[in-house]
């Protein structure tokens, strides 16, 4: 049985706490919060104990095989580096952390400790971004010339409006670009230059929104687009190769549409988490390989934390072509 | 002026069939085509036999039995056109980009200025339906501010001279950006002051052709802006290309996608089709352009300057990709 310590009770720690209960070779062994209420809420429901901060759980010594940490990002350092320190392989949502020096250094402890560091990229479990990117390696398109995505939304609510925090959250680019950020290195490969324009620094604390080119070693142009300005969570993609298109629209291409009337709609609250009917969710289907790669030491985890890295690497490269107004090389 | 007699140079250009169409199926009752030039006298005849008016071997013979010359030449080949017809007091709709340099759009605008006829840029985006409410919505304040714009105008390569930069001036960045820099202009009543373009090149026919590019530009206005101008809409897509602005307003988004009413076709001959059942803009192009020139006012007038300001922001991406950095207006 995998003991599994949940930090952060929020909107992610609620969907990965429902994955625990269903896996049975995992058990919740306790919940940190630093918010008492909301972390017992979650804990009455798993009948485990409720801990104030990580620390006084790892001393209360509780049966822990993983902490998973679903706090805000600028907390992830601190609290991966307490968890690897006391013996504990360690989930993390993504970012990886907030800053390129604060994850050098977790990944560089979680080597010389032997622990697994496993980030939430969890777009990799999205079966419709797994297709594409096997379609376009399997040559479907030919050679991919221009690679559109996008994924906008409602500007996300959240403990102590966090997110509007850009030292906290590293706003739409660190958040959510990340996202296609890691989807487009891991179907792209290596990119070369970055430019970038958005609302950070334009002062609008409420909104966020960018629009971002990479440039691939391989000639590809990609175009990203990040959003909290939009009302509706909304993911695309529009790959174009010498033989073919590849576009998927969200909003389009699902099975069920469900259109709640409003006398019975409750006040929207937190980040829109996706969600299109699936045998496994893909937050399932990430947390399921996750325990696997946790139950087999020799499985090879579906993210490396050097994927994780570079994701989080080129949304700061983005971040400062954004600052700098000009071309920025990689 | 009762009724306009209308002339083509050339027939070189993917549109001009649309336009003579128009003419001859939408527009009869207040125009003639008269004839065509063309000096590729096989595509000229053809053009003839189809849409009606004389095949002339001589500009200077046409021009003597016009009012109006539709200059639907190549891109570099324009201004040889525009000049005399604007010399011989002929009103002038021409074909974007209305030049490739900088110097000839310039002659352009001077000869028009110059003989008092009217100077008309081709840029049909102006009439979607789609576009027009966008606008209306901005100007009422609807979405508040304009924040920014993700725009696209794919399409797929028209091939011919269009993969000859002599006579296309470029490829994608020059076919298509203008469409989007006019549309954003009218609306936003700015200009771009500065621009960035990462373009990709393949070789056709020997001849290096820009068929991609994604532009990032920045208007007076400090709206930021993307412009999507590649062929990259494959030989069995279901439609030619498409047309669309994401406005972000601090109040609320539009999405317009102008070529977006359409039927989904499914044959057993064609596969998958969009059938377009929107308006036809180009034929609301000639119309305007054709009461501007009967009448002396029309519903917009988009002139030699809008043709040139338009062209200037292609000329810029390209200008910034072989820098490879921002290319701020008005530096040097
Ligand atoms: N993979 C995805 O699709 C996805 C979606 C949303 C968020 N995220 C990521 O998940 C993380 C959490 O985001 P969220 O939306 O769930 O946030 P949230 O605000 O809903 O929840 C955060 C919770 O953490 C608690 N908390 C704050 N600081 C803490 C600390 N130091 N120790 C213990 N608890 C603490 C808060 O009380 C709150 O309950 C972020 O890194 C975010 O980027 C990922």
């Amino acid at each position: 049985m995998i003991g599994v310590l949940l930090v952060g009770a929020g909107i992610m720690g609620r969907v990965h706490a429902s994955y625990y209960r269903k896996d049975q070779r995992t058990t919740i062994v306790g919940v940190v919060d630093v918010e008492e209420e909301r972390g017992r809420a979650l804990s009455d429901e798993f009948s485990v104990p409720y801990y104030n901060d990580l620390t006084s759980a790892l001393r209360d010594g509780a049966k822990a095989d993983v902490v998973d940490i679903c706090v805000p990002t600028v907390y992830h350092y601190d609290l991966i580096l307490q968890a690897l320190e006391s013996g504990k392989h360690v989930i993390v949502e993504k970012p990886l952390t907030r800053t390129l020096k604060e994850a050098e250094e977790v990944i560089a402890r979680a080597k010389r400790l032997d622990r697994k560091l496993l980030v939430g990229h969890v777009v990799r479990f999205f079966p419709e971004y797994r297709k594409a990117r096997d379609l376009i390696a399997q040559g479907a398109i030919g050679e991919v010339k221009v690679a559109h995505v996008s994924r906008v939304g409602p500007f996300p609510k959240a403990w102590r409006n966090w997110y509007a925090d850009y030292m906290i959250s590293g706003g739409v680019v660190l958040d959510l670009m990340i996202h296609d950020i890691d989807f487009l290195l891991w179907t792209f490969g290596d990119v070369v230059r970055i430019y970038a324009k958005g609302l950070y620094g334009r002062e609008y604390a409420q909104l966020d929104y960018a629009l971002v080119t990479f440039r691939f070693q391989n000639g590809v142009i990609a175009h990203l687009e990040g959003s909290w300005a939009h009302e509706t969570f909304r993911t695309r993609f529009d790959i174009s190769g010498t033989d073919g298109v590849i576009a998927y629209d969200s909003t389009r291409d699902t099975s069920l549409v469900w259109e709640r009337r409003p006398a019975s709609a409750a006040a929207q609250a937190g980040v829109v988490v996706p969600e299109s009917p699936l045998m496994a969710t893909p937050y399932e289907r990430e947390l399921k390989s996750f325990i696997d790669s946790l139950s087999d030491s020799t499985a090879v985890p579906a993210i490396r934390p050097e994927d994780a890295y570079e994701a989080l690497r080129l949304s700061i490269l983005t971040l400062e072509a954004l600052r700098s107004g000009d071309v920025v090389e990689v | 002026m009762e009724r306009v007699r209308v002339g083509f140079a050339t027939f070189a250009h993917v549109h001009a069939p649309a336009y003579a169409r128009a003419l001859k199926e939408d527009l009869f009752t207040v125009a003639d085509l008269v004839g065509i030039y063309d000096d590729d006298s096989a595509r000229g005849r053809k053009a003839a036999e189809t849409f009606g008016g004389a095949f002339y071997t001589d500009y200077a013979a046409l021009l003597a039995d016009v009012d109006v010359v539709i200059v639907t030449a190549e891109n570099a080949r324009h201004t040889p056109f525009v000049l005399s017809a604007a010399e011989r007091k002929k009103h002038i709709l021409v074909e974007k980009p209305i030049a490739t340099t900088v110097a000839d759009a310039e002659a352009m605008i001077a000869a028009a200025k110059r003989h008092g006829v009217v100077l008309f840029t081709a840029f049909p985006v102006r009439y979607s339906p789609a576009i027009r409410r966008l606008k209306a919505f901005i100007e009422a304040g609807e979405i508040g501010r304009v924040l920014a714009i993700k725009s696209t105008n794919r399409g797929q390569n028209p091939g011919g001279w269009f993969n000859d930069p002599r006579l296309s001036g470029g490829g994608a960045v020059m076919d298509h950006t203008v469409h989007l820099v006019d549309v954003m202009r009218w609306i936003l009543k700015a200009e771009v002051k500065d621009v960035y373009a990462e373009i990709g090149y393949t070789v056709i026919e020997g001849q290096k052709v820009d068929d991609r590019g994604i532009l990032t530009v920045e208007w007076t206005n400090g709206v930021f802006a993307s412009i999507d101008c590649s062929w990259s809409r494959n030989a069995k897509y279901p439609t030619w290309g498409d047309v669309t602005l994401e406005v972000i307003g601090t109040d609320g988004v539009v999405w317009v996608d102008a070529f977006h009413q359409k039927l989904n076709v499914f044959t057993n001959a064609d596969g998958y089709r969009y059938h377009d059942f929107g308006d036809d803009i180009n034929v609301a192009l000639l119309d305007d352009f054709l009461r501007h020139v009967r009448t002396g006012e029309g519903d917009v007038y988009i002139s030699g300057e809008d043709g040139l300001a338009a062209l200037r922001v292609a000329l810029w991406a390209y200008e910034a990709e072989r820098k490879g950095r921002k290319v701020a207006v008005g530096e040097r």
